[in-house]
């Protein structure tokens, strides 16, 4: 699956993760109308836009935007589990890539407190037997500590570097005033062996948005192409030995290997290329997972990353610069869309104190229930 | 806190997927691929391996632990499955290369390790009219 023309990101947008209540529908105008700020084009010059959520209701996005303008483009509703930002930005490239638009946007919101949503909260009456995300997930971290003899302060380093991260992005949910440290997420409450609280994306509030173009429509629009979306692609699980086929996260992080991989070969680059990273790091041990997924390390051989600083902004492979999820948020649909503003502000040179030095190549990765996994790379032009 | 422990009607929460007798007995239902024999829980209505007819059977109700967890957070039943007030949760492996599923374990924060032996039992849900509302736990096998 290749983009069919070069697609460029046009404008990124953002309404702050969590922080105090408020309407949903301000946290999603904020981010549509900075998005189109950014891009220095009104509404009126969007020829088509994908909405993302996963628990709002089905016509709750096309009400809401109504704000922007009624201008009679086509508004369809996206929604693919955790990975639904990473799935509205896909569609939103696609529609361009594929010639049907020359200028699309994507608008991507939750927000699970209002509506009482707990994902780690057990519902023993699913049919599956109602284990919580984060019971997989830690149950993955015990696997691979037996597997690999990662330890509980790997984990712990992960997730203090995202959380000291997240201190300079003014649009995370977590913002701690005091650096945090290893033993402080060591410390915190424990939410399901090994992880704590501090090991686990916060799940506030938030909207973020992005503007995606052609070169003839930004040309039209006397806009200069900076960021380049260089690839695209979505996958989804394919069968092995142990395969799950019942709970709230089923796949094997198998998926992210080979979702990167093809990423790779469409944007004609290695791992090694990277320079600023995002991924689904729900839980710390996402994180390291995926670093030997799409071949940052050898399998086994994560860890050092994390001892060696690799991954800090400062290090070769910069992961979670903004706070990743367990720093910035996952309210739901709109945290791949968050990634996409994180890497397009890095790949501009406008991150701030996060910015990491010259990046070329970013690389996101988002999954959706351990079923669906998006992967896109974007190129400093 | 097992089956035998409950009301004698017992009442499986997911009937497609499990069921459990009056004396403690429990039948895991699963299909197995026609071309390949691969199989797989919960029943299929086709084989995600071969896209092709699956036969509904029995699978073993013992097992291996592949990996597990224990959550700190109440368990939404009637019954504790940890006696306290989190619960233990593994994936575990059937028996005769049977497929990998999860479930709740019986059992407090360190009784299990991977490669522990288990079984299936019926843990209390809620109580309805017409009897105990059971899900699918395992616990450690006895010798």
């Amino acid at each position: 699956m290749n983009l069919g023309r070069p697609v460029y990101v046009a404008g990124v947008g953002m309404s702050r993760f969590g922080g105090p209540a408020q309407p949903l529908g301000n946290r999603v105008l904020t981010a549509a109308t900075s998005a189109l700020h950014d891009a220095q084009i009104s509404y009126a010059d969007v020829q088509t836009l994908y909405l993302g959520t996963v628990m709002s209701p089905p016509t709750y996005g096309i009400d809401v935007v109504k704000d922007l303008g009624l201008s009679g483009i086509p508004v369809v509703q996206v929604s693919n589990a955790s990975a639904t930002g990473g799935a509205s930005f896909f569609e939103a490239v696609h529609a361009v890539a594929g010639g049907r638009v020359d200028i699309a946007m994507t608008v991507a919101f939750d927000d699970p407190v209002s509506l009482g949503v707990d994902f780690n909260r057990a519902d023993a009456d699913a049919p599956g037997g109602g284990i919580s995300p984060m019971a997989f997930f830690s149950m993955w971290a015990v696997r691979r500590m037996h597997d690999h003899g990662t330890t509980v302060e790997t984990l712990a380093r992960i997730a203090a570097k995202n959380w000291n991260n997240a201190r300079d992005n003014p649009f995370a949910e977590r913002q701690s005033a005091t650096p945090v440290t290893v033993e402080q997420v060591l410390g915190a409450r424990p939410l399901s062996y090994p992880h704590t609280s501090r090991m686990a994306a916060p799940q506030g509030g938030g909207a973020a948005a992005a503007v995606v173009g052609s070169a003839e429509g930004l040309r039209r629009l006397g806009l200069t192409p900076q960021v380049r979306v260089a690839a695209g692609q979505a996958h989804s699980e394919r069968y092995d030995a142990g395969h799950l086929f019942s709970g709230a996260i089923v796949g094997p992080p198998e998926m992210a290997h080979r979702a990167a991989y093809a990423a790779y070969d469409e944007a004609g680059i290695g791992p090694q290329d990277l320079d600023v990273i995002a991924f689904h790091d729900a839980y710390a041990v996402e994180e390291l997972l995926y670093y030997e997924e799409i071949g940052l390390a050898a399998p086994g051989e994560g860890d050092r990353l994390v001892y060696d600083g690799v991954t800090e902004r400062g290090g070769a492979f910069p992961v979670s610069t903004d706070g990743g999820f367990i720093g910035r948020g996952h309210p739901g649909g709109p945290t791949g869309l968050a990634q996409i503003w994180e890497l397009t502000e890095q790949l501009r040179g406008r991150a701030g104190a996060r910015q990491v030095a010259s990046p070329r190549w970013g690389f996101a990765h988002i999954i959706g229930a351990g079923s669906v996994c998006y992967t896109h790379i974007l190129e400093a032009v | 806190m097992t089956t035998a422990a409950v009301a004698a009607v017992v009442i499986p929460v997911a009937p497609d997927r499990y069921h459990f007798g009056p004396h403690g007995e429990v039948t895991i239902f699963g299909s197995r691929g026609d071309s390949d024999g691969v199989l797989f829980w919960p029943p299929r209505v086709l084989s995600p391996t071969t896209g092709g007819p699956v036969t509904r059977v029995e699978l073993a109700v013992t097992g291996t632990i592949w990996t597990w967890t224990y959550v700190y957070a109440p368990w939404p039943g009637t019954v504790s499955p940890s006696g306290g007030s989190g619960y233990a949760a593994g994936l575990v492996d059937l028996d005769e290369q049977g497929p990998r599923l999860a479930g709740v374990l019986i059992g407090g924060p360190d009784d299990y390790v991977i490669g522990t032996r288990v079984r299936a039992v019926a843990l209390p849900l809620s109580q309805a009219d017409e009897g105990t509302r059971c899900v699918l736990a395992f616990e450690k096998e006895t010798a």
